[in-house]
C-alpha cells in the first residue's frame, strides 16, 4: 500500500495491525453510547469480515480488529448502512468520553452524556495540530478523570448556607470532605470557604434541616492534561462556570487557541506552556465575556 | 450498614414514639443522606466529642 493510502487510512479510523495486510477498525462513539441495534451492526460486521471480537479501547471506543486490507471500504459501507461511523486517527478531536451523567447516574450534576453527544457532533474528528481529546465527569467524583483529557469537564454544586433554617447542629461541617466549612454558633453563622469547597454538594444532601442549599449547578474546566510517554494533569482554567452551553463555547474556543498557537506534534498542553495560561486563560473568558456578557462568564477564583 | 440498623429499629417505632441514635462522625454521612431519603423526620441533632446524636421521628 502507498504511505498516502495508509495515512488516509489512518485519518479515516484503519488502524494497520501487526499482522500484515489486516487492520483495526476504529468506530465513531460519544460518551461509549451506542444503541443495542449499533451493536448488533458492529456484531455482524466482526463476524462477517474480522474474527467475531471487538476491542474496547481506552477512552470508550470500539475497535474491530482483523479486518483485511481489501474490505475496508466494504466494512466502512457497510457500518454506514448500519448508522455506525469509522472513527478518527491522527491530528483530529477524538473521541469525547463521558459519563452516564445526571440522565442516569444519581450522583450526576451535569448531563455528562448529552454534553459529550454535542461535543462530538461539532467538534469530532476536525483537523487540529496534534490530536485533542475532551473527557467530561458529570460531578466532581470525575470518573472520567477530566484532568488527563486535553480539555476536561468536571460538573460541580456550589452550595450556599440559609440562616433561617440552620440549627448549627455541624453535620456539615463534620461530612465536608474539604475542610471548607465553620459552624460558628455563637458568632450566628456558617462560613463556606469556596476556595477550598470543592463543590461536591455533600453537605447540601446531609444537612438534617435543608439550611444548606444548592446555589448553583456548574461545572470547572481542566486545559492541557495528557497521559502517553509524559503524562501531565490538567489544570484549572478559570473558576466554576454555570450553563451547559458554556461547555461547548470553551472547548470550540480551546480549539480556535491550539489551531492558532500550536505546532506540530505539540499537545494542548505544551502550546498553552509555550504561550502562557494566562494567555490561555484571557483567550476563552474573552470570547465567553463577549458571547454571554459579563455576568454568564462570572467566575470564582 | 449503619443505615440498615437505623431503619431496622424505625420499623418498631410507633406513631408518638422517638428513635435516639449516637453515630460515629464519620457515619453521618451516609446515615443522614439515607434519613432524608426515607423521609423521617428529624427532630434533632445534637453534635458530641466525635459523635452525633440524632432524634427520629418516622
Amino acid at each position: 500500500m502507498k504511505e498516502a493510502d495508509y495515512k488516509e487510512l489512518k485519518k479515516g479510523g484503519m488502524m494497520r495491525q501487526a499482522e500484515k495486510g489486516k487492520f483495526s477498525v476504529r468506530l465513531r462513539l460519544a460518551g461509549g453510547r451506542l444503541t443495542a441495534e449499533a451493536m448488533g451492526v458492529v456484531k455482524d460486521v466482526a463476524d462477517r469480515y474480522g474474527r467475531g471480537e471487538i476491542h474496547l479501547t481506552a477512552r470508550q471506543g470500539i475497535e474491530i480488529p482483523f479486518i483485511s486490507q481489501d474490505d475496508l471500504f466494504k466494512v466502512k459501507s457497510e457500518l454506514a448502512a448500519g448508522g455506525v461511523e469509522v472513527g478518527v486517527c491522527g491530528p483530529t478531536v477524538r473521541t469525547v468520553t463521558a459519563c452516564q451523567g445526571s440522565k442516569v447516574c444519581p450522583l450526576g450534576v451535569l448531563d455528562a452524556s448529552g454534553l459529550a453527544s454535542e461535543v462530538d457532533r461539532l467538534f469530532y474528528g476536525k483537523p487540529v495540530p496534534t490530536k485533542f481529546k475532551v473527557g467530561i465527569s458529570g460531578c466532581v467524583n470525575n470518573c472520567l478523570k477530566a484532568e488527563e483529557n486535553d480539555i476536561g469537564i468536571k460538573g460541580g454544586i456550589e452550595p450556599c448556607w440559609n440562616r433561617d433554617l440552620c440549627t448549627y447542629c455541624g453535620v456539615c461541617e463534620a461530612v465536608c470532605p474539604a475542610d471548607a466549612i465553620r459552624v460558628r454558633e455563637e458568632e450566628g453563622r456558617v462560613h463556606i470557604d469556596l476556595g477550598k469547597c470543592i463543590y461536591c454538594g455533600d453537605c447540601i444532601k446531609a444537612c438534617p434541616f435543608r439550611a444548606m442549599q444548592e446555589s448553583r449547578r456548574g461545572f470547572f474546566v481542566f486545559a492541557g492534561g495528557k497521559f502517553g510517554r509524559f503524562p501531565s494533569l490538567g489544570k484549572k482554567m478559570g473558576g466554576f462556570f454555570t450553563g451547559d452551553s458554556a461547555v461547548i463555547s470553551i472547548v470550540r474556543e480551546s480549539i480556535e487557541f491550539f489551531k492558532s498557537f500550536g505546532k506540530p506534534k505539540d499537545r494542548f498542553g505544551t502550546t498553552i506552556q509555550r504561550v502562557g495560561f494566562k494567555e490561555y486563560e484571557k483567550y476563552v473568558l474573552d470570547a465567553l465575556k463577549e458571547e454571554m456578557g459579563e455576568k454568564a462568564a462570572r467566575h470564582h477564583r | 450498614m449503619t443505615f440498615v440498623r437505623v431503619k431496622m429499629e424505625m420499623e418498631n417505632v410507633k406513631e408518638g414514639e422517638v428513635l435516639e441514635v449516637v453515630l460515629k462522625e464519620d457515619e453521618i454521612k451516609n446515615v443522614m443522606e439515607s434519613v432524608k431519603t426515607e423521609g423521617y423526620e428529624v427532630l434533632n441533632v445534637e453534635r458530641g466529642d466525635s459523635i452525633f446524636r440524632l432524634l427520629l421521628a418516622r
